[in-house]
């Protein structure tokens, strides 16, 4: 809870800015309250989208159970209405599902293959342009563009309840696009009996202690469509922004709607709609001067975020993996679940116990003096 | 170490929920919302990897919809 906003919980190298968050990897995160993606999200949802009920201190100290039957307004606003915001929980009731035989690929494309940028871009879309049709699949798909300019590792593409073959048939349209534009790259499949032990076998640790500002971006499905190429332009872009400034993506594509196409919580209704929601990093060695850091926020929002936002009009951001500074985040967070969220935020918490930024209700509050001071604005 | 929370402030409180670790699984849930199937109680401080694996541990074994980070903790 409290803690910590889940943005720096999830990946190491979504270090903020100027601090050293990193060591409370594991704390108090926020992965279902910020609503939760994950590998088995195109066919069971969103994190939390399976809850039942959450055990939790409230604000004035009391504990409460929030579920369908009591403290229901909470219960909504506790699956996916934002980290640390509406009350400490303290246990969650989760649905479980039976598990499923799972087959994984791994794909790379970089400069052991071809040293082509416009080959390499070719690449780039073909892959990425068929965002919607692997999320028609129930699949999950992890990539990572970058660092920096010709490096594309998907590892791995998620086939929940498929074989190998499967897999491979689901994947044809991508082998073929590829091969017919002559585009190298290498690629290996592997079936598992179950989704545990593919995700063992096949998921990386993420790597430590890498520094970032942290961007991202949900394209939905008609963003795909509609502008697949730009965003996969947006994408490479990102990756290197300038000549002098590394980028790194870190892209999952999913669709939770193919799971759950309605829900009755408090994440962003874009998410049913969802195709690849990426994460980008403007990468930072952490000891530039409060300045240099400030500017680089700015580039990161106004720059590489502007880009990823002209090319998806559809599109939303995420709170767990997202801008701090992002515009108008009420809007991209939680699109018209907000005013409902404010609401039940002023029931709740009237006083502001909790504090995460950018999260419903904070509007009021701001973090001073080289960000060790929260205080609330002295006027609207 | 700093934290951009609340928590940081003077006269503020940070809550650890890290060592809430407990988790019972049950083949049949029976409490309130339009679900009969299994489920279970997570603590705060299960990490991603750690739940995933005593998912795997039940007989039948079952699935929890998780990140893909090894070490976030699901609840909190």
């Amino acid at each position: 809870m409290l803690v910590e906003n889940a943005r720096y919980a999830h990946y190491p190298h979504n270090m903020a800015q100027n601090t050293d968050k990193f060591k409370t990897v594991g704390w108090g995160g926020g992965y279902i309250q910020g609503g939760g993606h994950g590998p088995l999200s195109g066919i069971y949802g969103m994190g939390a989208d399976n809850v039942l009920s959450f055990d939790a201190i409230t604000a004035e100290g009391k504990y409460v159970t929030a579920n369908a039957k009591e403290n229901s307004d909470l219960f909504w606003a506790l699956k996916g209405g934002g980290p640390s915001s509406f009350a400490v929980v303290v246990a969650i009731t989760v649905k479980t599902f039976p598990e499923v035989p799972t087959a994984g690929t791994i794909l790379n494309i970089n400069s052991t293959h071809t040293n082509d940028t416009e080959l390499f871009a070719k690449g780039v879309h073909i892959f990425h342009n068929l965002a919607n049709h692997y999320a028609d699949h129930g699949m999950f798909v992890y990539f990572e563009l970058g660092p920096g300019p010709q490096v594309l590792h998907i590892a791995p593409f998620v086939g929940p309840n498929m074989t190998e073959s499967q897999l491979a048939g689901v994947l044809a349209p991508l082998y073929e696009q590829l091969n017919a534009a002559k585009v190298p790259y290498d690629a290996h499949t592997k079936a598992f009996p179950t989704f545990f032990e593919m995700y063992i076998d096949l998921f990386e640790d993420e790597p430590a202690n890498r520094q970032s500002i942290v961007g991202g971006r949900l394209f939905t499905q008609s963003d795909i469509s509609n502008h697949g190429d730009e965003i996969a332009d947006a994408l490479i872009y990102a990756s290197m922004p300038e000549p002098t400034q590394l980028g790194f993506n870190v892209g999952h594509i999913v669709n939770p709607g193919h799971a759950y196409p309605k829900v009755d919580n408090a994440i962003n209704p874009a998410w049913r709609n969802a195709s690849s929601f990426v994460i980008t990093n403007v990468v930072m060695e952490g000891t530039e001067s409060w300045a240099v850091k400030k500017e680089r926020e700015n580039f990161n929002t106004n720059v590489v975020g502007k880009r990823l936002r002209d090319v998806s009009p559809n599109g939303a951001s995420y709170v767990n993996e997202g801008d701090l500074n992002e515009p108008n985040w009420q809007e991209a967070y939680w699109g018209s679940n907000y005013a409902r969220l404010l609401k039940i935020r002023q029931k709740w918490d009237p006083n502001g116990v909790f504090f995460t930024e950018t999260t419903p209700g904070t509007e009021n509050w701001s973090v001073l003096d080289y960000g060790t001071k929260l205080c609330k604005k002295t006027s609207a | 170490m700093q934290h951009r929370g609340r928590s940081t402030g003077y006269g503020s409180l940070i809550i650890n929920t890290h060592h809430f670790k407990d988790v019972k699984f049950f083949k049949k849930y029976t409490g309130p919302g339009d679900w009969t199937g299994s489920a279970a109680i997570v603590g705060a401080g299960v990490q991603g990897r750690e739940l995933f694996r005593q998912c795997f541990a039940q007989n039948p074994k079952v699935v929890i919809v998780g990140g893909e980070c090894p070490v976030c903790p699901l609840s909190s």
